[in-house]
């Protein structure tokens, strides 16, 4: 009963927090439009160097264009919409730096809703909208091929909530590590970004150790690709059955309970310099 | 001259600290360029057999480490310590020294970015060029490079690639002055200069409309025209006219972010601080 009443307080503040930062974003119009086209150019060119390398090669590992668009489009979304949350986690270096953290921790609202809170960065709406379209476009492509009943389109639904939440739980990573490094951590970015270059293509044209990587270890391809496999007919990895495939999303659990196991030594270990 | 010169050796200096970022900044560069490597490896895996590619896979990796090795050279954005200038004020600072406030942010530019490069190269040229080949990853690892030709070749062009990326950073800086056309230069510049440079295809994978444009655009004289000598596709006969373009090309953004800067400098209005 109290947990409930507690996780409804949680949401009513995160929905208040969200809500403010969402309008006072919204006071600088004209600059935050630039800056959502801008990112809009900046993948658009990343997408269009997908298309040339078509023009030279015909196919993936087999895809087609409109295959590797959905898979491209769907990795891009989870990782924008990651992406506007995770900003209170990508403060954390100035947080702790200027003591800012210790007012955080004297709060009556969970850490994380403070955090996640801070701010949904809508200029990730670029990368969002790339990811959106290129993903319509592709499956726009296929559906005269594909089926898409009402289990597809849950496992579709399924992939894009689990990998949202791999995306925002390595920047919880990235965070929990900063209570070390204190510095901000460049080399994180191998797996956020990295890890989205890496899923955005389809893991079977990898080397053994990157596919264990991004399925067994840090679960992006196992949450996005292998589901989506399953959904357009391929061979997600090779021996795997298709259960095996169906079940990816959950490879999020383990992952999720690591990295907050993760913050929460961070947190518990915190001792603050002052400031 | 010479207080350019200490604006340069101050500048490196600085850079040359922050070694920790360095070290963060080449483990994901390493990560980032086997994952493309792998990448394009697949590429040639899945092409029809008989496929004529302009380059071969090993010319493809060989391209792919390159531009991982000269990453820091690429100037995908202004600078951003001339961005904090005009938004805290500070410029005016510098308008009151009794220089060339155009060669001062030049000497500064061409210090960032010759210092981030100096701190990231060698590891990852080891790295590509040494031990892939060592743990049987040779497919994709970096060739050495065509001959002493080519090495000389390539050393020269990236001579002049470090000038001309500063100039250009400093063009992009030109539009710092107002938020607004900041962050759309940045942008641009970012869409533009990752793509008519090669960092993002090798450009030699490209044909048609793609390849007459790339080639009109000062871009690929930062690393796709260095890179051809490396891998033997220029060679010394072709680098008279290319040294002779690449310099054109320096000579006209210098000219032109000189003028765009005397003309915003006019209008500017320092708003206390």
């Amino acid at each position: 009963m109290k947990l409930a009443a507690s996780l409804r307080h949680s949401l009513f503040m995160y929905r208040r927090l969200a809500g403010l930062s969402i309008q006072s974003q919204l006071r600088y119009r004209s600059s935050l439009l630039l800056s959502i086209v801008s990112q809009f150019l900046i993948i658009g060119v990343e997408f269009l160097a997908l298309y040339l390398m078509f023009q030279r090669f015909r196919s993936f590992m087999g895809w087609s264009l409109p295959e590797m668009a959905v898979l491209y489009g769907l990795v891009n979304t989870c990782f924008a919409l990651a992406d506007a949350l995770a900003y209170g986690f990508d403060q954390m270096g100035p947080l702790l730096k200027n003591g800012n953290f210790d007012r955080l921790l004297l709060r009556p609202l969970p850490l994380l809703v403070q955090l996640l809170g801070m701010e949904v960065t809508i200029r990730r709406a670029g990368r969002l909208l790339l990811g959106i379209s290129t993903f319509g476009w592709g499956l726009s492509g296929l559906l005269p091929t594909i089926q898409l009943g009402a289990p597809a389109l849950a496992l579709l639904l399924a992939a894009t909530v689990a990998g949202t939440l791999v995306f925002l739980l390595i920047f919880l990573v990235q965070a929990a590590c900063t209570f070390v490094t204190i510095e901000g951590l460049e080399f994180m970015n191998a797996f956020s970004y990295g890890g989205q270059q890496a899923a955005s293509h389809p893991l079977l044209g990898y080397r053994r150790a990157i596919q264990v990587l991004f399925t067994g270890f840090i679960p992006i391809g196992a949450c996005i690709y292998l589901p989506l496999c399953l959904i357009l007919g391929r061979v997600g990895l090779p021996g795997l059955p298709a259960w095996a495939h169906a079940a990816g999303p959950l490879a999020v659990l383990p992952f999720g309970a690591f990295a907050l196991a993760l913050w929460h030594l961070g947190v518990c270990r915190y001792s603050s310099a002052g400031g | 001259m010479k207080s350019y010169l200490a604006a340069f050796r101050g500048r490196s200096r600085s850079v040359l600290r922050y070694r920790a970022a360095a070290l963060a900044g080449i483990f994901t560069q390493f990560f980032f360029g086997l994952i493309l490597c792998m990448i394009m490896e697949a590429w040639y895996r899945s092409a029809a057999p008989g496929l004529q590619a302009p380059l071969s896979l090993r010319q493809a990796a060989s391209y792919i480490w390159l531009g991982q090795i000269i990453f820091a050279l690429i100037p995908w954005r202004g600078d951003p310590e001339l961005q904090d200038l005009v938004r805290s004020g500070d410029v005016a600072r510098d308008l009151i020294r009794p220089l060339d406030v155009f060669g001062l942010w030049l000497a500064r530019s061409l210090a960032w970015r010759l210092a981030s490069l100096l701190l990231r190269f060698l590891p990852i040229l080891v790295f590509s060029l040494f031990i892939l080949p060592a743990i049987g990853l040779g497919d994709i690892a970096l060739q050495p490079p065509a001959g002493l030709g080519g090495l000389l070749g390539f050393l020269l062009l990236l001579a002049g690639a470090a000038p001309l990326s500063a100039a250009i950073t400093v063009f992009i800086s030109c539009f710092q002055f107002r938020q607004i056309s900041a962050v759309g230069a940045n942008a641009i510049a970012a869409a533009l200069v990752s793509f008519f440079s090669g960092q993002l295809v090798p450009l030699p994978l490209l044909g048609g409309p793609v390849e007459l444009l790339y080639r009109l655009l000062p871009f690929r004289y930062l690393a796709d025209v260095p890179y051809r000598f490396w891998l033997g596709s220029l060679t010394l006969a072709d680098l008279p006219a290319s040294l002779a373009i690449q310099a054109a090309w320096l000579l006209a953004v210098l000219t032109a972010s000189r003028l765009i800067i005397q003309r915003q400098l006019r209008q500017l209005a320092i708003a206390g601080g």
